[in-house]
């Protein structure tokens, strides 16, 4: 069966285009239900209707139950290029409008526009050329039994031609809305409105399509090894999870006078958020694998905060020996309660890498990892993603900035993939306790990523909080020539 | 926080320690601890059972004072079997049970993690670091 979806093309709050984001959510639910969605047309997310095919009107609200990037679902009637056609299509097709047109059916007729005010006298007409339907019963404007809607599409107008009376209109789509979607939530998670956000808060549109992407949802416990303030936790709890957050950094997490506790209480998912602890992922307290069914994280890129681990350079190799506290013999400075471990740049290629090796050792089987990659546009491309044998990718979404973007990417780890089975293969030994890395003294650990061969591609995330801070530059051009 | 559904599934992983002499990590100096009521839910704990370890977190959950779980653990290996009497009490000792202020401590390598606020701390000192 057709529906024909209205979709977001961009909202105030939220930066960037998230164009690239819409096929992979409705994809994301799809196999969060279990129904085959499929897409007839060519995909275009320039576009805000969007017609696909669903089994039935079941699926079609599920898909409303959790969609973000649309804003309502409408059984799929007629598209056409002009009026006229449409109501050649139209006029015939009784089975559409008979089941709805009789004496107790309350009904209501919405005429709107994309990049365009259809005005009232306009709306009216339109309205009127309908008049062959032959609606006998009241109109509610309020949850009638029966919304038809004509939506009108138009090509944004550049300045020069705004105010010109022009007969420009692209294409016009026709349908009878089944729902509406949860695209409010952007409203209700609005970081403005939230009772304790910091510089780092994911952005709530982003956030929630992030939960979506890992499939939040009752019963399932879902993970931030990033945490900070949290957004990533309350948006798949408020899909129903439980969710646990760590950070190597408690501050943000603990907050002052308000910390993620009243955020949660606030959106009254206070006992859907399990704790919160502080640890580095790569030395991470877990005792076993397969904990999470998804983990979903937005870790530091190194620009409002630097990605950091545990650690400190060591001296001529030598591992480091604790010494008492001067004039106190038996106690050592890591036994004082105050005590900060230091704590090592890590660099960004280093912290992606660790980051998949880990979600596939934490993962169930089947569990997804949801993160942003961010990207120097100018150096990215697709085999920057690292490929780890057991997780498979589901999508990459680019929330573009100009010069850089960050990338959401959703991997799955793949049913059959268990961490006994993989005990004894290269590059997951010892991945109960940590990853195989380079020797601190070794890695430089300024912050500049390592040293690649001639010729080999650095990936567009390497270095990212350099290339930053030096607003993209290509480092070619400002190569003086001697 | 600190919900004993969360200490359940944490060791000491300093790299002088092994699973399973790190595990479960002993409650010290508990100066908080909340009753927080939730909303039951059945089928993230079904769900949850296989992960979980029984006899540990019977001993953590005596150690702040509770002792509503019964010695012998129900069959673990078949969630859909396990009564609702024993899902609910299981709710209550992983979920509602909160220690706010205190420590916890590795059996092995005597490693205190301070818990405050309900977050504990548990980085290592560098001599501890796995490389």
């Amino acid at each position: 069966m057709k529906f024909l979806l209205v979709c977001s093309q961009g909202s105030p709050e939220t930066t960037g285009n998230l164009g690239e984001f819409r096929i992979p959510e409705l994809n994301s639910i799809a196999a969060l239900f279990g129904f085959e969605i499929n897409y007839p047309d060519p995909i275009d997310t320039t576009r805000p209707y969007m017609v696909i095919e669903l089994a039935g009107e079941k699926e079609a609200r599920l898909l409303g139950s959790r969609a973000i990037s649309v804003k309502h679902i409408w059984e799929y009637w007629a598209d056409a290029r002009t009026y006229d056609d449409l109501h050649t299509i139209i006029k015939p097709r009784n089975d559409l409008y008979d089941p709805y047109t009789g004496p107790s059916t309350t009904w209501k007729f919405t005429v709107s526009g994309f990049a365009r005010n259809i005005n009232l006298v306009d709306q009216v007409a339109v309205i009127n050329s309908f008049r062959y339907l032959g609606f006998q019963g009241d109109i509610k404007l309020k949850n009638p039994q029966c919304e038809v809607g004509v939506f009108e599409e138009y090509v944004r107008r550049t300045d020069k031609e705004k105010g010109r009376e022009l007969n420009d209109m692209r294409w016009v789509w026709m349908g009878r809305k089944i729902c509406d979607t949860k695209r409010n939530m952007i409203d209700v998670f609005d970081l403005k409105k939230r009772a304790y956000i910091g510089t780092t808060s994911m952005e709530a549109e982003v956030s929630l399509l992030m939960a979506n992407q890992a499939l939040a949802a009752p019963g399932k416990l879902i993970y931030d090894p990033f945490a900070g303030t949290g957004s990533m936790l309350l948006t798949s709890a408020a899909f129903g999870a439980l969710t646990m957050g760590s950070d190597i950094d408690g501050r943000q997490m603990r907050g002052k006078k308000t910390n993620i506790g009243d955020s949660a209480a606030q959106y009254g998912i206070k006992d859907k958020i399990v704790d919160c602890v502080v640890f580095d992922v790569t030395q991470h307290p877990y005792r076993r694998g397969e904990i999470f069914d998804a983990i979903v994280t937005d870790p530091p890129y190194g620009v409002r905060a630097g990605a950091k681990r545990l650690g400190r350079k060591e001296k001529n190799g030598q591992p480091y020996v604790p010494k008492p506290v001067p004039g106190y013999e038996n106690v050592y400075s890591h036994e004082l309660p105050d005590y900060v471990p230091a704590t090592l740049p890590w660099e960004m290629t280093e912290v992606i890498e660790s980051l998949i090796t880990y979600a596939l050792f934490l993962l169930r089987p089947g569990g997804r990892l949801v993160f942003f990659l961010p990207t120097d546009n100018l150096h990215y491309s697709d085999i920057d993603i690292p490929v780890i044998p057991g997780m498979t990718l589901i999508s990459n979404s680019s929330q573009d900035y100009g010069k850089w973007a960050r990338r959401l990417i959703t991997m799955e780890k793949s049913r059959s993939v268990s961490v006994e089975e993989e005990k004894g293969v290269e590059g997951l030994e010892g991945l109960d306790r940590g990853i195989r890395r380079l020797v601190l003294g070794e890695s430089g650990g300024s912050g500049t990523s390592t040293p690649k061969e001639e010729g080999e591609k650095r990936p567009g995330h390497a270095g990212f909080r350099d290339r930053y801070f030096a607003h993209f530059e290509d480092p070619e051009a400002a190569v003086k020539s001697d | 926080m600190v919900r004993l559904l969360t200490q359940n599934l944490l060791s000491c992983p300093s790299t002088h320690c092994t699973y399973p002499s790190n595990f479960p990590l002993s409650f010290q100096d508990v100066e908080t601890i909340e009753i927080v009521e939730a909303e039951y839910k059945e089928e993230f704990l079904r769900g949850f059972l296989n992960r979980l370890e029984w006899a540990a977190l019977r001993k953590s959950a005596a150690e702040l004072g509770n002792t509503d779980l019964p010695e012998e653990s129900p069959d673990l290996a078949q969630p859909q079997d396990v009564s609702e009497e024993i899902l609910k009490t299981l709710h209550h000792v992983l979920l509602e049970i909160q220690v706010k202020d205190g420590a916890m401590v590795c059996p092995s390598c005597k490693h205190v993690f301070q818990i405050k606020e309900g977050i504990p701390n548990m980085l290592l000192a560098d001599h501890e670091l796995r490389k």
